[in-house]
């Protein structure tokens, strides 16, 4: 048998602990190990950011990411992204109509999570840099980028 | 298989140093780990331990006037939206915002990229032009530099030695009315690998009429990027018209050897270099030419 070794780590707001196989990727561990199957599988090889999650609160992709390196680390995935911010995001999204299929959405909310974290007040420009590691195969992006720029028109007018 | 090997998560250098004295060429360094987790997985680089050094404390940053010091465990994102570097060594931003997605530049590091020494690695142009040093710790000897030139050997290959961490890159600062650029030339707008990439470092004379000093680095032209030593000696002393431009082309092209493979054939690169060559010229020009004014 493989052996494994324990890894704790915070994820979603509680502390972790997980058996880990050599360099199990941290997307294996958080589907399988911790049936947190909101992140998604697309490419494995980080080319979709379908995977992706906040690691000390930076968008990294879980496919890529050894688990074993996470130990002590805070981990949110799309499940614990409840806070006003990651809400709004979703919200406009879903009014905007930027969801088809759904397969990217995870990746593309938690993306913009992290990035409205960093950058309060990003315009289209940044936005599509920022989106241009998660692929659609549906929507054509320009729906998803509506929906950030009224996030971030909307907290500007609220402010 | 190397996917069962152990792995150890270090916090300080003195450790990583120490580890990689007992363990040496038995033991691989993981930053990012977005090269390196493929390398091992796949069996390409194999190892018996992987030490984690993506959380070593005072390794990551950018600091310094005249020369500048670049930590070798300063992500990629952090380098392309740092405002000192952009105004500073605006290729080197410039590059490190082209590598994968805001996910992988998010923990990529400038020291994963450099030290893979792969033949596309987009930190290398952008580092050459500006005569960086890479500095090398071990426990054994201690600290030592070497130029860029000398600390790549040739592709997936380098100068480093088994029981030697990459601490930090330096910069010496740019001349007076010098500008640097990099232009990538990529199938799409993002997540795409370089076809040809030029990194540019223009420098002109008080009169802003010649060329002081020019260093260009060309990538997907070799084996690995590499500084165009020659075209560069053409140029010094002349205005940067389109005769000096072409003559300093041709003998780029002279020095290059183009592949075929899946993103471009060798025909092509071959006739976008120039191009791209005197798009950076242009570039830069204009850039010496608006801070003039
Ligand atoms: C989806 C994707 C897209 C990518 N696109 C690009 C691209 O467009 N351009 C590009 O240049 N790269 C690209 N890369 C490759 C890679 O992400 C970069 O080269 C990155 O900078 C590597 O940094 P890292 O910290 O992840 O290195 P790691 O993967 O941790 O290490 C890479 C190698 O360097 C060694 N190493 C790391 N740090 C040190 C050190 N301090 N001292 C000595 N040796 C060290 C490791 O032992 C290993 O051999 C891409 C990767 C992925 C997954
Ligand atoms: S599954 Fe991770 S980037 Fe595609
Ligand atoms: S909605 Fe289908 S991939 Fe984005």
């Amino acid at each position: 048998m493989t052996e494994t070794h324990p890894v704790t780590a915070t994820v979603n707001g509680r502390e972790e602990t997980f058996e880990v196989e050599g360099l199990e990727s941290l997307m294996d561990v958080l589907r399988d190990k911790l049936h947190l199957s909101g992140t998604k599988e697309g490419c494995r090889e980080g080319e979709c950011g379908a995977c992706t999650v906040l690691l000390d609160g930076k968008p990294v992709n879980s496919c890529g990411y050894i688990a074993r390196a996470a130990e002590g680390r805070e981990i949110e995935t799309i499940e614990g992204l409840n806070d006003a911010l990651s809400m709004r995001i979703k919200t406009a999204i879903v009014e905007a109509g930027g969801i088809q299929c759904g397969y990217c959405t995870p990746g593309i909310v938690v993306m913009l999570s992290g990035l409205l974290r960093r950058h309060a007040a990003p315009d289209e420009r940044l936005i599509r840099q920022a989106l241009s590691g998660n692929i659609c195969r549906c929507t054509g992006y320009a729906q998803i980028v509506d929906a950030v720029l009224g996030v971030v028109q909307g907290k500007a007018a609220a402010e | 298989m190397s996917a069962d090997m152990d792995f150890l998560s270090l916090t300080s250098l003195a450790e990583a140093l120490e580890k990689l004295r007992s363990y040496g060429a038995d033991a691989v360094l993981v930053a990012g780990g977005t090269a390196a987790r493929y390398q091992l997985v796949s069996g390409m680089v194999k190892a018996k331990v992987a030490l984690h050094i993506e959380r070593i404390d005072g390794a990551a940053g950018f600091s310094g006037n005249g020369t500048a010091r670049l930590g070798a465990l300063t992500t990629l994102r952090d380098i392309a939206e740092d405002a000192d570097i952009l105004s500073r060594f605006r290729a080197v931003a410039m590059a490190a915002g082209k590598c994968g997605g805001w996910q992988t530049q998010s923990i990529a590091t400038a020291g994963g990229n450099v030290c893979t020494a792969a033949p596309t690695a987009d930190l290398l142009p952008p580092l050459l032009v500006q005569d960086a040093e890479i500095e090398l710790q071990s426990r054994a000897r201690g600290g030592r530099t070497l130029g860029l030139g000398e600390f790549l050997l040739d592709a997936f290959k380098t100068a480093r030695a088994p029981d030697e961490m990459a601490t930090a890159f330096l910069l010496p600062a740019q001349p007076a009315r010098s500008a640097d650029t990099y232009v990538r030339i990529q199938r799409r707008g993002a997540m795409e690998r370089p076809i040809i990439a030029v990194a540019l470092r223009l420098a002109m004379d008080e009169g802003l009429k010649n060329v002081s000093e020019v260093r260009i680095a060309v990538s997907g032209a070799g084996a690995l990027p590499f500084r165009a030593t020659e075209a560069e000696a053409l140029m010094a002393g002349n205005a940067p018209g389109k005769e000096a431009i072409r003559a300093a082309a041709d003998a780029i092209l002279a020095r290059s050897s183009f592949r075929t493979d899946p993103r471009a054939s060798a025909s092509y690169r071959k006739a976008v270099l120039p191009r791209a060559f005197a798009h950076a010229v242009s570039i830069c020009s204009d850039a010496i030419a608006a801070n003039g004014a």
